[in-house]
């Protein structure tokens, strides 16, 4: 089975990301007991001036550039695909956050190691409590599929207009 | 306490440029809870009486309660407090956003400011370490301007700032701090910020916020995220009121209430706005309706505007008041005075006063310096804003807001403005007892957050059974203080919790959370064991300190629990109470009512020593009797 991933996917309006950042509360939750969006692995960008809310996360990469980077192989893949963290090799370098495009890993302040997604062991909490349902749990294809079911009605309307 | 309070009251001394941390004593806590609670009880320790709110010995407070910044939806409440230079009383006002969220994560309850800077500064909060810096070239600035250069100074776009634009800094009594781009702190708290010349104060946090019982409160949070939705307020935030007044063919807040008729109501209603100019939802910190939205005007006259909102009242104060119904100009209305930073409220509402004086003959063109104050001329609102919050022409005496304006302006002009105890009101008040009451019994002047009608929100089982029929008949008489009393104790719950009124109150009928949810809330996070009850009383406790500074500071008594009376004089002309004017008998028999439901001094309106022994507030009941002797 193709490896699945948390990915943000908008509809139309009211399902659309607000800002919100409950998605960060249930993530440092979920993970540290503690509701702390600076410890969270999905951080929503949210920029007011320019009406920007944008969540970010782990992309889980083909050809990561965060295990690419790092000197001491301290980053592998698990199971599920995602980033697993060698504790014992890493040596908090920073590498991996210089190298990650997105900022999807990182080292929070006052750790050592740095977090990423690890999908709750593949049942990622920030998908179940979005509260406009904007993020989805999928693989690559499946995203790919859905959207190809979405598009029929489109064309429809296209054709139509013609 | 085990979670949910930062644990620290921050002290700065603006003159001496001191900052002390103080613990926050669990007594303290437990009596007031927080936000708003422990706000009212600083100012009314720490106050200084017989002087001007704007002596810079008084202090300036920000505070959030135990729950903010939690995952409990929409906990991201902050409540800024000081003595109102608009009533003279308790003032306090409250916003969301992400601003009370990052000072709980920074290790923080509240903030007390006192004296005043002598040149320009901002405080910068980063957890432990906080300092004041330098603002002489963000002086002058607009609010949002001010957000942009203190983040990119600071190089962090997460840093989250509460500030004051050109018209705090000049004092305009109508000021606000604003947070974002448009969450607003009004009050009088806007003036009050300026005259200790403290442009900002700039938050960063990174520590988070534990509660003491994690998986219960986890249980808590997601079953409300899971039950309770509001479908209307996530489409069409606060607006929506204007879609069922649309329909009923009426408007509540027209032409300084003069009329209930105004067509172009159709045009600026919050489905067209919808169709036109929303760019996105947009939520305060953890709040799961998200009943905000930000807009952008893509072409005419006001292309490349952009903003986020209007709430109900700016759509009042820039659309429905001054009879503008031309939803752009609307917008532009909204940014101007967000960055400005003046109150769409007060500002707004003496700006539908100023017209209707100017439709009078009270104001001439002379006095306006050819400004014309015409019902409907959009380009005059945007004017005056401007001068209002540079205290340019009649912006000078505008900005004093609409009771010291009617005074200053004479010939008859009073009659005209609507406000009580300095504090203007938005909307009609000749068709409900139960906002009346409100209304005049809030205890930072009208208001219509503090104790919204019984009559317009609750289940009409829940009246029934609670206040009895006559309670439930919206010109009934009995009944009304006791409802009211309980309206208004339960709206305070949100603001010591520091959670959102619309969300836990207003939108959810008084009804949908009770008060034992509250306290069970409050003791997941915090450990502290507290029953439905306490958080009433502790609600009761915080209402009467804000009463006792009235009193004992503002200097009001029941001659300062009026309305207009133009509301008596003349009658609604149009819906369903057409023909309506307020009865002064009635109103004389509501207030005993009330009075006697508070247990206050019929005559004085203070609370009995009675009243305040029952609260543990001894040392308040001895302070107002020193104070008569």
């Amino acid at each position: 089975m193709a490896l699945k991933k948390v990915v943000f996917q908008e509809g139309n309006f009211p399902y659309q990301c607000s800002g919100c950042k409950l998605c960060e509360l249930v993530c440092s939750f979920t993970h540290y007991k503690i509701f702390n969006p600076s410890l969270s692995r999905i951080r929503v960008i949210t920029r007011e001036s320019e009406l920007i809310d944008f969540p970010i996360t782990c992309k889980q990469c083909a050809d990561p550039p965060c295990h690419n980077v790092c000197p001491t192989q301290a980053i592998s893949r698990n199971n599920l695909g995602v980033n697993q963290i060698d504790r014992e090799r890493c040596i908090g370098c920073g590498e991996c956050v210089s190298a990650c495009p997105f900022g999807a890993i990182y080292i929070p302040d006052n750790e050592e190691i740095p977090i990423s997604c690890d999908l709750c062991g593949g049942d990622p909490q920030c998908v179940h409590y979005c509260p406009r349902e904007v993020l989805i749990y999928t693989s690559n294809e499946s995203l790919a599929r859905n959207k190809r079911g979405k598009i029929i009605p489109h064309y429809d309307s296209i054709s139509q207009e013609e | 306490m085990k979670g949910g309070y930062g644990g620290t009251i921050l002290w700065v001394d603006l003159e001496k440029k001191e900052l002390v941390r103080e613990s926050l004593k669990p007594q303290l806590a437990k009596s007031f809870i927080g936000g708003r609670g422990i706000n009212s009880w600083l100012l009314y320790k720490n106050v200084i009486p017989k002087e001007s709110p704007f002596h810079p010995q008084n202090p300036l407070i920000f505070g959030i309660g135990p729950i903010t910044g939690t995952m409990l939806p929409a906990a991201s409440r902050f409540t800024v407090t000081a003595r109102s230079p608009l009533t003279y009383g308790q003032g306090d006002a409250n916003a969301g956003g992400y601003f009370g969220p990052e000072l709980k994560f920074a290790g923080y309850d509240h903030i007390v400011f006192v004296g005043r800077s002598k040149s320009p500064v901002y405080l910068f909060i980063e957890n432990d370490r906080a300092e004041l810096k330098d603002a002489n070239h963000l002086w002058g600035k607009d609010t949002w301007e001010t957000q942009r250069l203190i983040r990119e100074e600071l190089n962090d776009e997460d840093i989250q700032i509460a500030c004051i634009g050109p018209a705090g800094e000049k004092m305009v009594r109508v000021a606000c701090i604003i947070h974002g781009l448009k969450r607003a702190a009004a009050k009088g708290m806007g003036p009050i910020m300026g005259s200790k010349n403290l442009k900002a104060v700039a938050v960063r946090g990174t520590k988070g916020v534990k509660v003491a019982n994690p998986d219960e409160f986890f249980h808590i949070c997601t079953g409300i995220l899971k039950d309770y939705q509001r479908k209307d307020l996530t489409l069409y935030g606060t607006p929506v009121s204007l879609l069922y007044e649309e329909k009923k063919g009426i408007s509540w807040a027209s032409k300084n209430l003069q009329t209930t008729k105004f067509p172009g109501l159709r045009n600026i209603t919050p489905d067209k706005f919808n169709e036109k100019y929303l760019h996105h939802l947009k939520a305060c910190f953890g709040c799961s309706i998200s009943c905000g939205r930000s807009y952008k005007v893509k072409e005419g006259e006001f292309k490349g505007l952009y903003g986020e909102g209007p709430e109900l009242a700016a759509f009042w104060s820039w659309g429905t008041q001054p009879q503008v119904d031309n939803l752009a100009a609307v917008l532009k209305s909204d940014v101007l005075s967000n960055q400005m930073g003046v109150d769409c409220m007060e500002t707004g509402d003496t700006i539908a006063f100023a017209m209707e004086c100017y439709q009078r003959g009270i104001l001439s063109r002379e006095e306006t310096a050819g400004l014309e104050l015409t019902w409907g001329n959009y380009k005059t609102v945007h004017k005056l804003i401007q001068q209002i919050a540079h205290r340019e022409g009649i912006g000078e005496i505008l900005g004093e807001g609409m009771r010291i304006a009617a005074q200053k302006i004479g010939k008859g002009a009073e009659y005209f403005s609507r406000h009580i105890k300095g504090q203007s009101f938005p909307a009609e008040m000749r068709v409900k007892h139960g906002s009346v009451l409100g209304y005049l019994t809030s205890t930072r002047g009208a208001d219509h957050l503090r104790g919204i009608a019984v009559d317009d929100l609750m289940p009409i089982k829940h009246i029934k059974e609670h206040f009895g029929e006559e309670a439930l008949r919206s010109n009934g008489l009995i009944g009304k203080g006791m409802a009211t009393k309980w309206v208004q104790d339960m709206t305070t719950i949100p603001d010591l919790l520091g959670i959102c009124k619309i969300f836990y109150v207003l939108s959810a009928a008084y009804t949908e959370f009770t008060p034992d949810d509250f306290a069970r809330i409050y003791t997941t996070a915090t450990g502290m064991e507290l029953c439905g009850e306490d958080l009433l009383k502790a609600s009761e406790r915080v209402y009467n300190v804000e009463q006792a500074f009235n009193v004992k500071i503002g200097g009001f008594s029941r001659k300062d629990d009026v309305l207009p009376d133009r509301l008596f004089e003349e009658k609604l002309d149009g819906g369903p109470a057409q023909g309506k004017r307020l009865q002064r008998e009635h109103l004389e028999k509501l207030l005993d009512d009330y009075y006697d439901a508070r247990g206050w001094d019929r005559l004085t309106t203070a609370p009995t020593r009675k009243t305040l022994e029952a609260l543990d507030l001894k040392s308040v009941a001895d302070d107002l009797e020193k104070q008569n002797h």
